[in-house]
Parts: C-alpha cells; sequence; structure tokens
C-alpha cells in the first residue's frame, strides 16, 4: 500500500510539472478607462474633444469625436502619463501617476509590465474621481476615472 | 490568499496529520516491544546530492546550479536540511532574464515504513525555504501606442521565504550508497519588495507567476553510520 502510495505520489509530481505553461496574451495592464459624467446629476455626459494627445511622446489617440467614455494607455516604461484634452480653446490636462514593473513571462511570451498604485496627480477639470487603481488589460472595459463636468 | 488556495492547503495538512496518525497507531502495537533506550538518538547521517540539478546543468544551456542535502533520524522524525545554488539565463524575441543565487531549506520529514528491515523511508514532512538572489532583465518592447521602447532592470540582495509540504522514498541500494527522491508542494511565497522588476524565478522555489508550485530532486546519498542501530520492532501476526 505505502509502495504503491509513494509511486503515485511519484507520477503526479512528475505529471504535474509538464502542465505549467503560461498564455501569452494580452499581458501589460496598461489601459485605463475614463468615463465622462455631469457634475449636476452624476448621469453620463457626451463630450466633443479637438484632439485627445500625450506631448513625450507626441501621439494623439482621438480626434474629434463624441464620447462618454474613452480607454486610453499609460506609458509602461514611465510612472507617469500625461493626457491633453482639447476641447474648442480650452485645453484640460490629467496627470496621472502609476507604479510599473516588469516582469519575465517565458521565452515564447517574453515580458509584461505589471502597473498598480494608479493616482490622479494634478488636473485642469472641474472634478476627478480615481474609482479603481489598478489599470486593466487591453480587452477589458473597466472604468478608472471619473471626470465631471 | 484565495479560498481555493487555502482549502487544498487545510486539505494536504489534514491529510499529512491522518497518515501521521494513522503511521502511529500501527507503531504503538510494536512500542511495547521496543525495550532499547535512546530511541531518538540518530543513528546516522544521510548527505548526498540532487541528480536532476547536475543533469540539467550539463544538459540545459539556460541552467546552471546544484544541491546538496543531509538528513538526521530521530527515531521516525528526519531532521533535513538541504542547500543549493541555481541560476538561469532565458531569452525571448524582446527580453532577455537572467537570475542567480543560493538557497537553503530545513524542516522535518515523518517516515512511515517503521518495520521495513533495511531501514528504508517513506516520508511526509514540511520545510522552511530562503533565498538570496539577484536578477536582471533588459526589454525592448514593441507597443502599438507607445512605439519601441527599451529598458534594463536589476536588482540585487533580494530576499524570499516560503513553505513546502514533501512526500518521498529514501532507498538503500548498496551499503552506504542510497537513493531517493523528494516532491515537493511550495507556497505562500513572500519576497522583498523589488520597485523596478518583479521576481520572475526564485532560486530554489521557481517561477513566481503562480501562488504553488511543485519541485521535485532525485537525490544520489551516502549513510554514515554514527551508532549502532536499534532492532526493527516485529509485526505482530493478527
Amino acid at each position: 500500500m505505502v509502495r504503491k502510495s509513494a509511486w503515485l505520489l511519484f507520477f503526479m509530481f512528475t505529471m504535474v510539472r509538464c502542465l505549467d505553461e503560461p498564455d501569452c496574451f494580452n499581458l501589460n495592464n496598461y489601459i485605463i478607462g475614463i468615463s465622462f459624467k455631469k457634475i449636476a446629476t452624476s448621469g453620463a455626459d457626451t463630450v466633443i474633444f479637438n484632439t485627445i494627445r500625450t506631448e513625450e511622446p507626441p501621439i494623439i489617440f482621438s480626434d474629434s469625436a463624441a464620447m462618454s467614455r474613452i480607454y486610453l494607455p499609460l506609458n509602461f516604461f514611465k510612472d507617469e502619463t500625461t493626457f491633453y484634452f482639447q476641447s474648442g480653446d480650452t485645453p484640460r490636462v490629467l496627470h496621472l501617476g502609476y507604479t510599473s514593473q516588469a516582469q519575465f513571462v517565458s521565452e515564447s511570451c517574453g515580458e509584461r509590465f505589471v502597473l498598480s498604485n494608479l493616482r490622479v496627480l494634478e488636473h485642469s477639470f472641474d472634478s476627478v474621481r480615481l474609482v479603481r487603481d489598478v489599470p486593466s488589460r487591453a480587452n477589458e472595459t473597466a472604468i478608472h476615472i471619473e471626470i465631471f463636468r | 490568499m484565495p479560498s481555493s488556495l487555502k482549502l487544498k492547503i487545510i486539505v494536504m495538512v489534514i491529510l499529512t496529520f491522518c497518515l501521521a496518525d494513522a503511521g502511529a497507531q500501527a507503531v504503538k502495537d510494536t512500542v511495547r516491544t521496543d525495550t532499547l533506550k535512546n530511541k531518538y538518538l540518530p543513528t546516522g547521517i544521510r548527505i548526498g546530492t540532487d541528480a536532476i540539478s547536475l543533469v540539467k546543468t550539463r544538459v540545459q544551456t539556460n541552467f546552471h546550479g546544484w544541491e546538496g542535502n543531509g538528513e538526521v533520524d530521530f527515531g521516525r522524525y528526519f531532521l533535513a536540511l538541504e542547500y543549493g545554488t541555481w541560476g538561469r539565463d532565458l531569452a525571448s524575441d524582446s527580453a532577455s532574464y537572467a537570475n542567480d543565487g543560493t538557497y537553503w531549506r530545513a524542516g522535518i520529514d515523518v517516515n512511515f515504513l517503521t518495520q521495513d528491515p533495511d531501514r528504508n523511508v517513506f516520508f511526509l514532512g514540511a520545510r522552511y525555504g530562503r533565498s538570496v538572489f539577484s536578477e536582471a532583465m533588459t526589454v525592448t518592447s514593441a507597443d502599438p501606442y507607445w512605439g519601441v521602447l527599451s529598458d534594463s532592470f536589476y536588482h540585487s540582495g533580494v530576499n524570499a521565504w516560503w513553505l513546502e509540504l514533501t512526500t518521498g522514498l529514501r532507498v538503500k541500494i548498496w551499503k552506504m550508497l542510497w537513493l531517493g527522491y523528494t516532491g515537493r508542494f511550495k507556497f505562500a511565497l513572500k519576497a522583498d519588495k523589488t520597485p523596478e522588476m518583479l521576481p520572475y524565478d526564485v532560486p530554489g522555489f521557481g517561477r513566481t507567476d503562480k501562488e504553488t508550485t511543485w519541485g521535485f530532486n532525485y537525490y544520489v546519498m551516502m549513510r554514515i553510520p554514527i551508532r549502532k542501530a536499534p532492532p526493527v520492532p516485529v509485526k505482530k501476526k493478527k
């Protein structure tokens, strides 16, 4: 009985060791969801920005589209990203800070960046509320920041 | 810690104690016949090395390491100590990773083959493990939004510690030569905070992307006797 158990445990360990490869899909959690809300009612607000962009590097994420929410990527090689929202002549700024940590995943997947501790460092909107402090992966639709106007 | 992991650990611990209790019950019948004093004095030291680490070091280009182990018996209980080094050099299309460090584990094994005439051992046990290591990674990442970015990360003197439930066999082959294996269920890994980079592989523990992992060692050992062992208790016939 004891010998049979010993052999069984031996094969169990060997088998489990082989079933251990990670998935390579959407490894970085660097996407934040922003929803726009009316400050009076807290209901969804539809906004039109001429552009939503960053400066370093200069990237334009949106161009004159009506939206009530948007998903933006954080620069995972830095600990801060500043977004500029241009609506008519009024520029708005949203300066975000976070912790970005690199991690090797496997020889086939490469690396991933794990972002956490998201916080609003500075903004020029009427009111900004942080809802979640861990950014999402690319296929997720969570909202992290609510902007009230 | 997720509830499924807690449940797994609780079940394994309960199973270990149930088996230990059953073994103790079996031994209880024979204890009466064991009239020798100093039952818990060590009879020998078994020292060995992990053959899998040595083979991997020779065969695999991305691993180097070795592990030595030592065991001392106290009746049916064994004090086990293990010490080793381990390093990896891994590369993908976008990143290269290397780590290097030492580790040790200490714990107790409980023998369930108490009436084996050759004193072979089938055990269940537990370990506390600790590792100090350094790791480095270089990344060149092509992101659809941010373009091609590259950076290097390095941490040294990172401490990590963990727990293990173990099981295995020790079999006497010839005179002082013994062979054996240890299977390990490793869990509750904790590590120093590393600001820029999360550990991928902890020497002695393994990959960190899951909360639990498994390990396996195949030991070639030598047993050095230090006193005459008491006679094996005779099994009572029903």
